[in-house]
Formats: C-alpha cells, structure tokens, sequence
C-alpha cells in the first residue's frame, strides 16, 4: 500500500472525535499523484480521512505530508495555495451569484487586495467554462439546480489553483452526462495540470473509469489501495459491501465495469 | 460587465451615494430643530461665533449629528458583523446580550458613584467596557469545548444572559432615588442629549480602531458566509475570526452605549435593508451598512426632535421643546420595517 513517488503521505493516522474511541485509523498509506477514488459504505471514513487530508480535521496521532510537508504544520494561508477542499454540502448563502462564489476561490492569492484582479477574472472564467457552468454565472445560486450548485462550487475549487483538489462527492446530485462531464474534466486537471485529485464517490464505475487508483475504506481502514482492477474485485467489494456483485468485462480490461446483485433482506413494520 | 468592474463599480456607487446622503444630512443638520433656523441663515452664522445661531447651529446641531453619524455606523457595522459571523438576522449586540452587559455596567457606575476617571475614561465607560466583556466571555464559555462556535446557542445565550442584565437593570433602578430613577429611566432609552464633545472625541481612538478592524475583515467573512469548512480550507481561522470579529463589534458597541444608552434596532435593520440594495459582498455591505447606520440615526435623532415640535403645533399647546429619547425613535421607526423585511422575505 506504499509508493515512494507518492504526493500525500498518510503515516499511523489514527482519528475520533473528542471524548470518543477512535472513528478512524490505523491509516498508513501513500497516494500516488493522480486521479484517486476513495470508496467505501456509510460510515466508513471517506469523508473524515479527505478532511484530515485538507487539514480540516487534526489526526489524534500520526501525521499527514503533502510533498513531505506535514498539513496540520502548514501555514494556514500556504496550505490553501496547495490544497483546495470542497464538501458535500456547503451552507453558501442562497442569494449569492455563482459567479462571485468562484471568484472566492482566488482567497488564499490575494487576501489583502479589495478587488479581484483581472487574472483573478481570467482564472475564475476558465474554471467556469472547464465545469461547464457559463451560462448560469450571473445567476444566484437559488435558482440553480443542485447539480448546477455542484459545478460553481467545483469550479470555485479550480479557480484556488493548488496542486491537490479533495472532494467529497462532486457528483452526487449531477445526471450522467455531467458525471462523466466532470470525472473527464478530473482526469484533465489530472493529466495537462499536473493537479492531483482524491475524490470520494459511491459510484464505483466512474472511480473504475477513470481513476488511477482506488482506496476502499471499510470501518475507517483501508481495505484495499491500488489500481481499479485490483480493487474492483467482486469478492474485495462484497468484504467491504456486505453484498455480492459481478465484474463485467469491459473494453479495457485494467478497468472493470462491477454491479451488486446481491439481495438485502428488507424490514418493513 | 465583467466582474471586476461589477464589483468595484457597485463598491464606488453604494459608497458614493451613501456618502452624499450623510454629507447632505450634516450639511442640513445646523437648520433642523425645535427653534426655527433656516439651512442656509445657520450657515451664515459659521463664523459669528457670539451669535445665538452659530451656538445653536454649531455648537448643539452639527456636533449632535456627527455623534448620531458616529453612534449609526458604529451599531450598524457591528449588527452586520454580527449577523454573518452567527449567520443569523437576528444576531445584534442587543440580541447576544452585549449591549444588555454594557448598559448594566455603565448602569451600576451611575448609581453607586463610579466615577473616577482612569486613562482617560470615566467610571462608567469602563464598567461599561467590563459589563459587555463579561457578557462576550460568557456567551464564550458556553460554546467551550466545541470546534466551533454554533451561531443558534450564541444567540439562545445571548439572549439569557440579556434578559439577566435587564432583571439587573431594574433592580438597581428599583434601588435608586427619584432623580436617579429619573436619570437612569432616561438613559436606559438611549440618548444623545447631554453627551460632551470630549467624552464622543475620547471614544474615537478605540471606535477607530474597530472600525479598521471590522472593515479589513470583509473579504474574509465573505469566505465564511460560505461555511467554516470552505473558509478554513481557504486560509481562514474560523476561531481566531470570530473571536477577533466578536471582540471588536463588541468594543465598538461597548464605547457606543457608555456614552449614548442602548439604542436598539439600528444594528438589526440597517445591516438587512442595506444587504438588499447591495447584496452580500462583504466588502460593500460593511461600509455600506456603517454609513446608512449613521444616516439612519440622524434622520432617527431629526425626528426625535421634530415630532414633539410638530405635535405641539397640531394641538396649539406649548409641551416644550423635549426630545423623544433616539431609542424610542429608532424602535418606533425600526419595528415596522423589520416587520416588513420579514414579511417581503416569507413572501
């Protein structure tokens, strides 16, 4: 589970919330840069580990380096320059036009001026027309779809410019076509901009399309950490899942198509 | 438009025409009173210092517009910090129990005899100063332990710890004497009257201070009205912000009602009328809602003066020159359009 090359390092990350046993932990991993899944059921740590990842949390033992920089030490100004984080759900005030949300994004480069300059523009313009959102810009966030709030707030995560993007479930309210749409534009960043990209998913597909590598958590432990094939295993996922699913072959082989066709027995009272 | 334009063009414009409204209220303000005095006869009267006129006009009129200037854009700058560092409306220093805490301190100097001046201040400024620093520990204290501070258990204690200082309140008015009562009574509904030159100049220098605190703080709270999570992932402290953000509000809020009274209402409808006009940009709302607030508190403070005139008229009695207490005015004013802010909000 370790590569030497790797940008983020995750050494005896052990995690719980005050007064509580550990939620999380032992984590001993390196990230590879790239485009990185992670997957797991409820509760099993996404969420938590990619905060502690963008400094968010702090670790109740063991460390986290970026470049072998340790996050928690980092500067909190430097570390926005070289990790961007966007939630789940974020509490961005409805009447806000999306395009001054992505102009936020420019923060951690330019906090003492008034005024955006007009590279802040230019970068802010892009980041819109990379997550397609355009022509919804001048618009207050009100009246746009949960899936078009999901594109604003994604490209305000491109407009901070930092060499690492977490995100927790950037596509959880898109239909497929922005799925793919944005898993496309991940794997750009990926490629063209040299940004490393670790993004929590339920959709196991897309992690297997286009990741580089997939970490599968199960009761805050990694279960397995590698390439999609090896994780994407019928037999690994049911250990994680608690159901059954089948591998699919698909037109690159290094990248299985999975399904569960496993039954959950259903309560009803 | 692009958006640099937008936003530096709607900053000059809010600005701009908030600047030309008070400029044109103090420059009004020498003509407006119980004792009839033309606009432009007061300023004739500039430099006829011996003249009733110049006195009137310059020596009770101009000073008292410039200290209800300062004591609005104080109150309003506060409340609209205020109400995004707790991402509630409804969070004022009247609401979080600051302003509760400041006049209670101020109150207790005035009936047990506080008043020595130290460093400048007199006693009631700083037991003023004591009582809204105790008030911001406490709400404080009660968050303790968490990683952040929630807005709603700030507010419910806040608003406790409130309604304890005016249980307070009233028990040292039930122990003071006839002129006491009086005096405290009057002072309770928040005044400009009687406050010298020297005590508003006094204030200046820490009101300064936490104006320029308070304004360089903008682009930052606009990182935080996006949630602790994004604005910490950004750069910013969401602790250190709120505790730097809540201390100096409520400095500012503390040296505003020492010397004026609690004066309710311009922290909680400025702040949300002004947010409609120009949007939630922090860098436009917080000079922006400063500068009405002061508007707002002259026109607040024309009236308190003018109406008992005006009434006096329609009866045909002389009921003398009183002015209503600003508190009362601003609630008078301030109540039905808070309701209409609600109404148009739930619309």
């Amino acid at each position: 589970m370790t590569n030497d090359d790797g940008l983020l390092q995750v050494s005896g990350v052990h995690f719980g919330y005050p007064g509580r046993p550990d939620f999380l932990g032992p984590v001993q991993l390196t990230l590879a840069a790239g485009l990185v899944a992670v997957v797991g059921p409820n509760g099993a740590g996404k969420s938590t580990l990619l905060r502690l990842m963008a400094g968010l949390l702090v670790p109740r033992s063991g460390s986290i380096a970026v470049r072998g920089q340790r996050v928690h030490r980092m500067n909190s100004r430097n570390r926005a320059k070289k990790i961007a984080f966007m939630p789940q759900h974020t509490q961005a005030p409805p009447d806000l036009v999306a395009r001054e949300v992505v102009l936020l994004g420019r923060y951690p480069h330019r906090s003492y001026a008034l005024f955006d300059t007009s590279e802040d523009l230019r970068i802010a313009e892009k980041a819109l027309l990379t997550t397609r959102a355009s022509q919804f810009a001048d618009r207050t966030l009100d009246t746009l779809s949960s899936g078009e709030q999901q594109r604003i707030h994604l490209a305000a995560a491109i407009a901070q410019k930092t060499e690492l993007l977490i995100l927790d479930e950037p596509t959880s309210a898109l239909d497929p076509y922005h799925q793919l749409s944005i898993f496309g534009v991940l794997r750009a960043l990926c490629s063209h901009r040299g940004v490393t990209v670790v993004v929590a998913t339920h959709d196991l597909n897309l992690a297997g399309q286009f990741a580089d590598a997939i970490l599968l958590l199960r009761d805050g432990k990694p279960l397995s950490y590698g390439a999609p094939k090896e994780v994407l295993q019928p037999e690994t996922l049911e250990a994680a899942y608690g159901v059954r699913f089948h591998e699919f072959p698909s037109e690159d082989v290094s990248r299985p198509w999975v399904l569960p066709t496993g039954q959950v027995d259903a309560v009803v009272s | 438009m692009s958006a640099k334009s937008s936003t530096s063009s709607r900053f000059a414009l809010h600005i701009a025409l908030g600047l030309v409204v008070v400029a044109t209220l103090i420059a009004v303000s020498p003509g407006i009173g119980s004792q009839k005095i033309g606009v432009v006869d007061a300023w004739r009267h500039l430099f006829d210092t011996e003249s009733r006129i110049h006195i009137i006009a310059f020596q009770l009129r101009l000073p008292r517009a410039i200290k209800a200037l300062v004591a609005g854009f104080t109150l309003a700058l506060a409340g609209a910090v205020y109400q995004t560092l707790f991402r509630n409306v409804l969070a004022t220093p009247y609401t979080l129990g600051i302003a509760g805490g400041g006049s209670l301190g101020a109150l207790i100097a005035i009936k047990f005899g506080f008043v020595a001046t130290v460093l400048g201040y007199s006693g009631d400024v700083w037991c003023s100063f004591l009582g809204a620093g105790i008030v911001v520990c406490l709400v404080f204290l009660m968050a303790r332990g968490r990683r952040h501070i929630s807005g709603n258990t700030l507010i419910l204690g806040g608003v406790t710890i409130g309604l304890f200082c005016s249980a307070m309140m009233m028990f040292v008015t039930y122990l003071a004497d006839v002129r006491e009562t009086f005096f405290i009574v009057r002072w309770m509904m928040g005044s400009l009257e009687e406050i010298g030159n020297e005590r508003v100049m006094g204030m200046l220098p820490p009101l300064a201070v936490s104006w320029v605190v308070l304004l360089l703080h903008a682009r930052a709270l606009n990182q935080y009205e996006m949630g602790t999570e994004i604005a910490t992932s950004r750069g910013i402290n969401a602790g250190l912000l709120q505790v730097i953000c809540v201390g100096f509000a409520s400095l500012a809020t503390a040296c505003i009602v020492s010397i004026c009274g609690p004066i309710g209402f311009v922290g909680l409808i400025v702040p949300q009328a002004v947010r409609l006009m120009t949007g939630r940009d922090h860098r436009i709302l917080l000079p922006a809602a400063a500068i009405w607030g002061g508007a707002f508190l002259i026109l607040s403070d024309w009236l308190s003066r003018l109406l008992p005139v005006w009434y006096a008229s329609l009866v045909s009695r002389d009921i003398g020159a009183f002015p209503l207490p600003i508190g009362v005015m601003t609630a008078v004013i301030g109540a039905p359009i808070f309701i209409a802010l609600l109404w148009r909000a739930h619309r």
